[in-house]
C-alpha cells in the first residue's frame, strides 16, 4: 500500500485528468449529485439573531479577559519587589539620572534591569544568504549558526581566521572548513550540495562522513534535483504555509525542468500563489507561460479566465521562462 | 459595460461594509444571494438532507462573525465555501463520534432522509457513497467530493482547498481506490 502511494505520489499530474475513474462509482456519485436541496427552513432573522447571540459572547469574552489581564497586570505591578518603592536603593539603571538634577540616592521607583546577556555574533567572513522565504537563521556563536526551513548558500572564504563554522541542521551539523554549501531545509532530510571548499557531516550519532565537491560539469546540473522532487518540496511547504518558499521552488522547477510533465501542474500552482502573495504581475506570467505551452484543452480555458479574473494586469516581464 | 462593472463591484463593497457593520437587511441579502448555493454544497459532502438546514446556519453565522476580516481577496462565495468544509469536517467527527457511541453501522440515511420523487435504488447509491466517504480521511474526502461529486476542475479545487494539483489529483485517486474497495468497485486501473 506504501509503495502504491509512493507511485502515485511520483506519476505526473495531467490537469485535464478525469475526476472519477470508474464507470460504477461515477454512476453512484451521479445520483448524490443530482440529489435534490431540501427546503431550507432557516431563515435571515434566525441567522442574525444567532450572529447577535454570538457577538454579545465574544464580546463578554473579551471583556472578561481584559479584566483579567489588567487585575493581572495590577497584582504584578503591586506585589513586584523590583517596583516596591525603597528609599536609597542603588540601581542598575544608570539612564535614569542622565541629564537629570536628581539624586540618585533619592530616587525610589527606578526598575532593576539585569544586564542583558550579550547576543553572538557571527564572524565577518562567514556568509549567509536566505533565499526568499526561508527562516531567518540563528547565530549561536562566533562560528556556528542554526538553519530551519527554507534554501541557504553559507560560504567560508579560503584564509578566514578561525573555523571550522558549525552549521546546525536538523539531523546534523555540517562542518565547514572552507568553502560554499547549498542547504535546502524542507521538513524531510537536509539535502546539501558542497559546491566547492571542504566540509563533513557530522549526524546525531556522532559519526563523521567528509562531504564531497558536488560535479559542476554538464552545465553545473549535477546538484540540481529532479522535477519530482522540486514538486515534492513545493507541495510540503505549501501545505506548511510556507508561500514564498514555495514560490521559489516552483520558480525553480519551471525554469530548470521546463519539459518536464510536473512543470504544468507547478505553472498552474504558481499562478495561484502568485495571486495569493499580491504578486499580480508574475501570476500573471506564470499564467501566460502556460497558456503558450498548453494552449489547448479544458485547463486553458481555466487557466485563461484566472489570468482575466486577475483584472487589467499584465505581465511585464516573462518569468519564469 | 466597465462602468457597469464597476457599479456592480462598488455595491457588493457596500453591501459587504454595511454586513460587517451588522446592518440585517445587508446581512439577509448576502444570505438570500448566497443560500443555495452553500445549502448545495454542503448536501453533497454530506449526502443528509436533514443536516442541511443546521449547517447552513451554522456557515452564515460563522461568516458573518467573521466578516470583519474578510479582506475581499478570495471571492465571497470561495470563503463561504471554505467556512462550509469546516463546519462539515466537523459534522463528520460528530457523526463518527455517534456512530461509534451508538455501535450501529447506518445513522443519518434512514428512510426519513429517502428522497420520495427518486427510487429506492437511487436512495441506496447515496446511502452507500456516503457511508463510505464517511470513511475516508477529511483530507481524501474533502478532494474527493470538490472534484468527483462538485464537479471542480483540479485548479478550482486546488484555490478551494488551499493545496496544490497535484496534491488534489493524488488524493483523489487515493480516495477513489479507497472507495472503490470499500464500496466492492474494481478500481479502473485494475481492469
Amino acid at each position: 500500500m506504501e509503495g502504491r502511494a509512493l507511485i502515485d505520489r511520483i506519476a505526473p499530474v495531467d490537469p485535464d485528468e478525469p475526476a472519477v475513474r470508474s464507470p460504477e462509482l461515477r454512476r453512484l456519485i451521479d445520483d448524490a449529485r443530482h440529489q435534490p436541496v431540501p427546503h431550507l427552513n432557516v431563515s435571515s432573522t434566525a441567522i442574525f439573531r444567532g450572529w447577535q447571540q454570538r457577538r454579545a459572547r465574544q464580546l463578554r469574552q473579551i471583556i472578561v479577559g481584559g479584566s483579567l489581564a489588567v487585575a493581572a497586570v495590577v497584582l504584578l505591578v503591586v506585589f513586584d519587589p523590583r517596583t516596591i518603592p525603597t528609599t536609597g536603593a542603588i540601581t542598575n539603571d544608570r539612564t535614569a539620572y542622565i541629564g537629570s538634577d536628581a539624586d540618585p540616592q533619592t530616587t525610589t521607583s527606578a526598575t532593576i534591569t539585569p544586564p542583558a546577556a550579550a547576543e553572538p555574533i557571527l564572524a565577518s567572513e562567514v556568509r549567509v544568504v536566505a533565499r526568499g522565504g526561508s527562516s531567518e537563521p540563528r547565530v549561536l556563536s562566533r562560528w556556528g549558526i542554526r538553519l530551519d526551513t527554507g534554501s541557504y548558500e553559507v560560504e567560508l572564504p579560503q584564509g578566514a581566521l578561525g573555523g571550522p563554522l558549525a552549521i546546525v541542521v536538523p539531523g546534523g551539523t555540517i562542518e565547514l572548513e572552507v568553502g560554499l554549501v547549498l542547504i535546502v531545509l524542507t521538513g524531510g532530510s537536509p539535502e546539501m550540495s558542497l559546491v566547492h571548499g571542504r566540509g563533513t557531516w557530522v549526524d546525531e550519532q556522532g559519526d563523521r562522513i567528509p562531504m564531497v565537491v558536488v560535479d559542476r560539469g554538464g552545465g553545473g546540473r549535477a546538484d540540481l534535483p529532479s522535477a519530482a522532487t522540486l514538486a515534492r518540496r513545493a507541495e510540503a511547504l505549501i501545505e506548511k504555509g510556507d508561500r514564498n518558499a514555495a514560490i521559489d521552488v516552483l520558480t525553480t522547477l519551471v525554469e530548470r525542468h521546463p519539459r518536464s510533465s510536473a512543470t504544468r501542474a507547478a505553472l498552474l500552482d504558481l499562478g495561484s500563489l502568485l495571486k495569493a502573495a499580491g504578486r499580480t504581475s508574475e501570476a500573471a506570467c506564470a499564467y501566460q507561460l502556460y497558456l503558450e505551452r498548453w494552449p489547448y484543452g479544458q485547463v486553458a480555458s481555466e487557466v485563461e479566465l484566472a489570468a482575466t479574473r486577475l483584472g487589467t494586469v499584465t505581465c511585464r516581464d516573462l518569468r519564469p521562462r | 459595460m466597465a462602468v457597469e462593472d464597476g457599479a456592480r463591484g462598488a455595491s457588493v463593497q457596500n453591501q459587504l461594509a454595511a454586513a460587517q457593520r451588522g446592518d440585517a437587511s445587508a446581512q439577509a441579502e448576502l444570505f438570500d444571494k448566497h443560500k443555495h448555493r452553500v445549502a448545495r454544497q454542503i448536501l453533497r459532502m454530506i449526502g443528509d438532507r436533514s443536516s442541511v438546514d443546521d449547517l447552513v446556519q451554522e456557515v452564515f453565522i460563522a461568516a458573518f462573525a467573521a466578516l470583519p476580516g474578510f479582506r475581499g481577496e478570495a471571492q465571497l462565495q470561495s470563503w463561504l465555501h471554505t467556512i462550509a468544509l469546516n463546519k462539515v469536517r466537523n459534522w463528520w467527527e460528530a457523526r463518527r463520534r455517534r456512530i461509534a457511541r451508538e455501535q450501529r453501522g447506518v445513522d443519518g440515511f434512514d428512510e426519513r432522509d429517502a428522497d420520495p420523487e427518486h427510487g429506492l435504488e437511487v436512495t441506496e447509491h447515496r446511502r452507500r457513497l456516503y457511508e463510505a466517504l464517511g470513511k475516508l480521511p477529511d483530507k481524501l474526502r474533502e478532494a474527493f467530493v470538490a472534484r468527483g461529486v462538485e464537479g471542480l476542475s483540479l485548479l478550482e479545487a486546488s484555490e478551494l482547498l488551499g493545496v496544490p494539483v497535484s496534491t488534489v489529483s493524488h488524493r483523489t485517486r487515493r480516495a477513489e481506490q479507497a472507495l472503490c474497495s470499500e464500496l466492492g468497485i474494481q478500481w479502473r486501473e485494475e481492469l
